[in-house]
């Protein structure tokens, strides 16, 4: 276990994840404060998810370690993070209900009054089963139980990817008015110009390294430059 | 955690084993009719259909069994290794939590599934009066085999033992199964079902080894039945026959013990330290 006294939510060293013999991530360190919202901006293939899942104990490293809030990816972090996957986990014969009260049952921080104040506000109704939903509302519903948790970090992958502008919208405002201010976001995307507005914090990530790691306030100050227009300078091919 | 595993998992695997032994369950009904009908198994005109039916009804009753087993595995695949994974490798439980919650509602469905085989196959072949001469000799046939000082009282309990394992290992061998092809990076169903067949080959090399560990006993039967009298034949051949089977199956529960053993932390560990969700 590590010191916990300073602000750090994630901290990693060295951290490595090999597919065989293709290499994903390549001894990356990073370490993230509490209470911000950094995005894992990469283009496709770039480790991006590969990072999350490690963080979410659903990888194993090859090398290196990895910590958050002190520990080791494990039964203590699963209980802190909230995590968002690219693709949809929901069986498709249950119903909206049952996952709020699957939630609620094995995450002490889930708020099923959240939950349900954020269905209602997009005319869901709990009795529906999931597979009567569309892709878009099957999304939304996945994003509201995992932003109905009051988490120490939400890991989210893709959030915005596949879904119309409209869309967008609701998830990056969910995003925001849901979360508490002490806790991190993490949000992986290729999507930069949809949510540069919301970041306080960017990573960049390219071939399993990172190359860049700056709050957004100094890359606009410092270089004149958004975001976006950055991230199109680094990874130009 | 353990409970809440487990209630989630039996309420999602209730609605469709119930419909598929529900439907076993009239299919061996109508059999049994069509069955009386024709005047049973042993009427001379019409015993070749009333055949035809049972061995229907005795293939749908393997098929149920074969499907529930099978898919009590499926289910720990599907709900741990592949999208669903996501959700259930993210859940703050254990592996250990995780495995015994899954396992045990497979493990009550194989034992609610062998009783609904048993009732589905009195169904079929029994009449009220097999049925009073089987409740009434149960007792007997009890106290025959596993009080103490009946002639083969050890094997029995042995054989009891055996039955109540049984359903342990095949469960763990599944999880084991999809464990091993989860390590693979593409084709993990196709991986996990390879992984059962190589283990279950493994299994039979294995049990062939021991067997030959028990030829000589054997041998042993065959002098002893040449040297019995004939006042004492009876009694000779069971008590030989029990006293030749028991360390064969002493070997085979210890064989049994250590592959459940062994499939349950290599499921373990794949868990904890080699999960693959790519």
């Amino acid at each position: 276990m590590m010191d916990t006294s300073t602000n750090t939510i994630l901290e990693c060293k060295d951290l490595t994840k090999r597919y065989g013999a293709r290499t994903a991530l390549d001894g990356i360190s990073l370490s993230l404060k509490s209470g911000r919202i950094i995005g894992l901006l990469g283009p496709n293939g770039s480790g991006k998810s590969t990072l999350i899942k490690l963080i979410n104990d659903l990888l194993s490293p090859t090398a290196g370690t990895l910590y958050i809030n002190g520990h080791a990816p494990g039964l203590e972090t699963k209980k802190i993070i909230s995590y968002l996957p690219e693709r949809s986990y929901l069986d498709e014969n249950l119903k909206v209900s049952s996952y709020l009260s699957f939630f609620a049952d094995f995450y002490e921080d889930f708020d099923t009054g959240r939950a349900l104040d954020m269905l209602q506000r997009l005319n869901i109704d709990p009795a529906l089963r999931i597979k009567t939903l569309s892709k878009g509302t099957q999304e939304k519903v996945q994003l509201i139980l995992v932003m109905s948790r009051r988490a120490r970090l939400y890991c989210l992958d893709e959030p915005i990817a596949g879904v119309d502008p409209a869309a967008r919208d609701y998830i990056l405002s969910t995003i925001i008015n849901n979360y508490d201010e002490n806790a991190t976001i993490l949000i992986s995307t290729h999507l930069i110009s949809d949510v540069e507005n919301i970041l306080d914090e960017v990573v960049f990530i390219h071939d399993g390294h990172i190359r860049l790691h700056a709050q957004v306030d100094d890359i606009r100050c410092d270089q004149g430059r958004s975001i976006d227009e950055l991230f199109r300078e680094v990874f130009k091919c | 955690m353990l409970k809440k595993i487990f209630k989630y998992e039996w309420k999602t695997i209730l609605p469709l084993l119930l419909g598929v032994h529900g439907v076993g369950l009239i299919v061996g009904i109508f059999c049994r009719i069509g069955i009386n009908l024709m005047g049973g198994v042993g009427s001379a005109d019409e015993s070749v259909m009333s055949v035809l039916l049972l061995v229907a009804a005795f293939m749908a009753i393997g098929c149920v069994m074969f499907y529930t087993y099978f898919y009590t595995g499926y289910r720990f695949y599907k709900s741990v290794f592949t999208q669903q994974g996501y959700l259930t490798n993210t859940l703050p439980v254990t592996s250990d939590q995780l495995i015994w919650g899954k396992g045990l509602t497979a493990l009550i469905w194989i034992v609610l599934d062998f009783l609904w085989a048993l009732a589905t196959m009195l169904i079929l072949l029994a009449t009220p009066r097999d049925l009073t001469e089987m409740f009434q000799d149960l007792p007997r046939l009890f106290s025959c085999l596993f009080k103490p000082g009946a002639p083969a009282f050890g094997f029995s309990w042995l054989i009891l033992l055996s039955v109540v394992l049984t359903p342990f290992v095949m469960i763990i061998q599944l999880y084991v199964s999809a464990a091993i092809g989860n390590l693979f990076t593409g084709h993990k169903l196709l991986a996990t079902i390879c992984s059962y067949i190589g283990i279950n080959f493994i299994q039979q090399i294995l049990g062939l080894v021991m067997l030959a560990f028990a030829a000589p006993r054997f041998a042993s039967l065959s002098y002893r039945i040449e040297k019995m009298e004939n006042n004492a034949y009876g009694q000779y051949v069971q008590i030989s026959a029990v006293d030749i089977l028991t360390p064969y199956l002493v070997l085979s529960l210890v064989f049994s013990v250590l592959c459940a053993v062994g499939f349950y932390i290599l499921c373990r560990y794949v868990l904890d330290r080699r999960l693959n969700l790519e």
